[in-house]
C-alpha cells in the first residue's frame, strides 16, 4: 500500500518536477485523503485539498508551457515524442489519479449524506409542537371570555 | 431490619448479583469471537432501603438486567452502506461481464468493422477479382456474426440476471421470515423482563444480510421493529413477513412485486437494485446503441451499393448487401445478416465498366462518414467501449468507497460493541473480589449467630 508522503512536512520546490511525479503525487494525496474523510478529521481533509490544488495548479502550469513550446515550430518534432517507458508510466499515473479522484467523490458523497441525517436528526430534536410553557399569551388568544 | 438475618440477606444479595455478573463476564469471554455479537453489561442497582425510625437501611444490590451494548445510529449506518456495497458489487460484475464483449480481439465488432473496409480497400484495387469480391462478402458475414454474437451474449446476460433477480427475491423472502419469526422471540422474552440480547444480536445479523439484497429501513418500536423498503412497502411488521414475488412480464424479464404493486423501478439499495439496474438500464443502452450502429452502417452500405453496377454491368437497384434492418433500428444487432450471396452482384463499379472501381471508394469512405450518433463507426463504436469502461470505473470507485466505509463502521461497532478480553478480565477480577468478600460477610454473620445462639444454650 501507498504511504502518503507527511503533509504537515514543506512541500518540494515544484522547479523541474516532471509531470509523472505530479501525477504520483497527487494519486499518493488523494490516497492518502480517504482516511481523513472516513474519520471526518477537517484539518487533515484541508490539508490534502490544499495540497492537491498546489499540484493541481503545477500540472496547469507545466501543461500550459508544454502548449506554448510545442507551437513553437522547432520544437513540434520534439513534442509527443516521449520515451514508450514513459508514456506507459504517465498514462497508469493518470489512470491512479482518476480512480483515487472517483474514490474521493464517492467517499464525500457519502460523507455529506451522513452529515445531512445529522443535521436532519438535530433539527427534528429541536421542533416544538407549540409554544414553550412560559411564553406569553398574545391579546385576544384563547376564549376565556375575558 | 438491623438484625442478622437482615444482615444476611443483604450479603446474600451481593452473592448472587456477583455470581450473575460473572456469568455475564464468562458469557461475553466465550462470545468474544462469535461474529455479530454484542457484550454484555450486568446492570446493578441498589435494593430498595429500608427506613426504621430515624434510619435507613440499605438491602443489598438486585441485578436489574443484563444489556447489549449497541450504537443504533451506528448500526443504521453499517445497514445502509451495506446496502450500497451490495448494489454496487452485483452492478460492477454485470458491468464487467458486459465488457467482455468489447475487448479488443479479432472476433469483436471493432476489428470486424475495420477487416470489412480493409476487404473493400483492396477490392477497390483490383475490382474483377472474384477472391477479392468473395472476401468483401466474408468480412460483411463477420461483421454481422460480430453484431448477433455480442447481441445475442448481451440478451443471454440480461436472461440471467434476471434469473439471479428471481433468486435474491427468493433469498429475501426467507430472511424477512427469519426475522419475523425472531422478532416473536424478541418480544415474547421482554415482555417477561428477560434480556433477549443474543436474539437481537441474531436479528441485527439477518438485516444486515437483508441490507446486502435490498434497500431495508428500520423503524424501531419498544419491543420489535419493522422493516421496509426506502420506498415504503413493509417488508416485516412484528412478527408478520411480507412476501415479494418476481412475475414474469411480456419483456421475459421479471418484476419485483410486493402486494400486487410493483416496485421494480423505487428499489434503490441492495444486490437487487444492481440486478436489475444491469438488467433494464446498463444493457438495454448498450444494445440500444448498438442497434444504431448496425442500422446504421448497414444503411449506409446498402445506400452505397444500390446505386452501383455490378460485376456484369447491371445497376444494383434493390440488391442489397446487408438484410434491410428492422423499422427504427431496434434489434437490428441481432438479426444483421448478409443478403448477398453472389459475389458477382456486388456493385463496386460506379459507371458500369468491369474496371471501375468507384462504387467501392465511395463504399470505403462510409468508414469516414457519420453513419450513427453522427458519427464515423469506429468512433461510435469506441464511444461505446468507452462508455462501458467508464461505468466499470465508476461503479469500480463506489464499491472500493463503500469497503473503506464498512471497514470503518465495523471498527467503530467492534470498539463499541465488541468483547475486550482485557476489559473481560479485569472484570472477571473485580466480580470474584466483590463474591469473594461477600462470601467472607456471609461466614462471619453465620459464626455471630453462632455465638448468639451458642449465648442462650449456656
Amino acid at each position: 500500500m501507498n504511504h502518503p508522503r507527511d503533509v504537515a512536512s514543506p512541500p518540494p520546490p515544484l522547479t523541474g518536477i516532471a509531470p509523472l511525479a505530479l501525477l504520483r503525487q497527487l494519486a499518493a494525496s488523494l490516497e492518502g485523503g480517504q482516511r481523513p474523510i472516513l474519520a471526518l478529521d477537517v484539518e487533515q481533509m484541508q490539508r490534502h485539498s490544499t495540497e492537491q490544488m498546489r499540484l493541481c495548479a503545477a500540472l496547469h502550469t507545466l501543461a500550459s508551457s508544454s502548449a506554448q513550446a510545442s507551437s513553437g515550430s522547432c520544437s513540434k518534432a520534439a513534442a509527443g515524442k516521449e520515451p514508450p517507458q514513459l508514456a506507459r508510466e504517465l498514462e497508469q499515473a493518470g489512470q491512479r489519479v482518476l480512480h483515487f479522484g472517483r474514490v474521493q467523490a464517492a467517499l464525500l458523497r457519502r460523507t455529506r449524506r451522513f452529515l445531512g441525517v445529522l443535521q436532519n436528526l438535530e433539527v427534528s430534536a429541536g421542533v416544538t409542537y407549540g409554544p414553550p410553557l412560559n411564553a406569553p399569551r398574545p391579546h385576544g388568544a384563547g376564549g376565556g371570555g375575558h | 431490619m438491623s438484625n442478622l438475618n437482615a444482615t444476611m440477606a443483604t450479603a446474600l444479595s451481593g452473592l448472587l448479583a456477583d455470581q450473575g455478573a460473572l456469568e455475564t463476564t464468562t458469557n461475553n469471554v466465550a462470545n468474544s469471537s462469535t461474529p455479530g455479537y454484542s457484550r454484555e453489561c450486568p446492570v446493578l442497582v441498589p435494593g430498595d432501603p429500608v427506613v426504621e425510625g430515624p434510619l435507613t437501611f440499605g438491602t443489598g444490590v438486585v441485578l436489574q438486567q443484563v444489556e447489549s451494548v449497541r450504537d443504533g445510529i451506528l448500526e443504521s449506518r453499517i445497514q445502509q452502506e451495506t446496502q450500497q456495497q451490495g448494489k454496487q458489487d452485483a452492478l460492477l460484475a454485470a458491468l464487467q461481464q458486459t465488457q467482455v464483449n468489447f475487448s479488443s480481439s479479432s472476433g469483436d465488432i471493432g476489428s470486424a468493422i475495420s477487416s470489412f473496409f480493409n476487404s473493400i480497400n483492396q477490392l477497390s484495387t483490383n475490382p474483377s477479382d472474384l477472391s477479392l469480391r468473395q472476401g468483401v462478402l466474408t468480412a460483411a458475414g463477420n461483421l454481422a456474426t460480430a453484431f448477433n454474437q455480442t447481441a445475442a451474449n448481451l440478451e443471454t446476460q440480461r436472461t440471467n440476471l434476471d434469473l439471479n433477480v428471481t433468486q435474491t427475491v427468493s433469498q429475501i423472502n426467507q430472511l424477512t421470515q427469519q426475522i419475523a419469526q425472531l422478532n416473536g422471540q424478541i418480544s415474547d422474552l421482554t415482555n417477561v423482563g428477560q434480556n433477549a440480547g443474543t436474539f437481537i444480536d441474531q436479528r441485527t445479523q439477518l438485516i444486515d444480510q437483508l441490507s446486502s439484497l435490498v434497500d431495508v429501513s428500520v423503524i424501531q418500536s419498544d419491543k420489535s421493529i419493522t422493516l421496509t423498503t426506502s420506498n415504503g412497502t413493509a417488508l416485516v411488521a412484528g412478527e408478520q413477513a411480507f412476501q415479494l414475488a418476481a412475475q414474469p412480464t411480456a419483456a421475459s424479464v421479471s418484476d419485483v412485486v410486493a402486494n400486487g404493486q410493483d416496485i421494480t423501478a423505487q428499489l434503490t439499495g441492495g444486490k437487487l437494485a444492481g440486478l436489475i439496474q444491469a438488467r433494464d438500464q446498463e444493457i438495454p443502452g448498450v444494445l440500444a446503441n448498438l442497434d444504431s450502429l448496425a442500422s446504421g452502417l448497414a444503411d449506409a452500405v446498402n445506400q452505397v451499393q444500390t446505386t452501383g453496377y455490378d460485376l456484369n454491368g447491371n445497376l444494383a437497384t434493390g440488391v442489397n448487401l446487408f438484410a434491410p434492418p428492422p423499422a427504427g433500428g431496434v434489434g437490428a444487432a441481432a438479426s444483421m445478416s448478409v443478403a448477398l450471396t453472389d459475389p458477382t452482384k456486388l456493385a463496386v463499379s460506379s459507371d458500369g465498366s468491369p474496371g471501375s472501381n468507384g462504387n467501392a471508394e465511395a463504399m470505403y469512405a462510409i468508414n469516414n462518414q457519420a453513419v450513427a450518433g453522427n458519427q464515423t463507426p469506429t468512433d461510435y463504436y469506441s464511444g461505446i467501449v468507452f462508455g462501458i469502461g467508464n461505468s466499470v470505473a465508476n461503479a469500480t470507485a463506489e464499491d472500493n468507497a463503500s469497503t473503506l466505509v464498512l471497514q470503518q463502521l465495523n471498527d467503530q461497532r467492534g470498539s463499541i460493541s465488541g468483547v475486550s478480553l482485557n476489559e473481560e478480565a479485569a472484570n472477571l477480577v473485580q466480580y470474584q473480589e466483590a463474591y469473594n468478600a461477600a462470601a467472607k460477610v456471609v461466614t462471619t454473620i453465620s459464626d455471630m449467630m453462632q455465638t448468639v445462639i451458642n449465648m442462650k444454650t449456656t
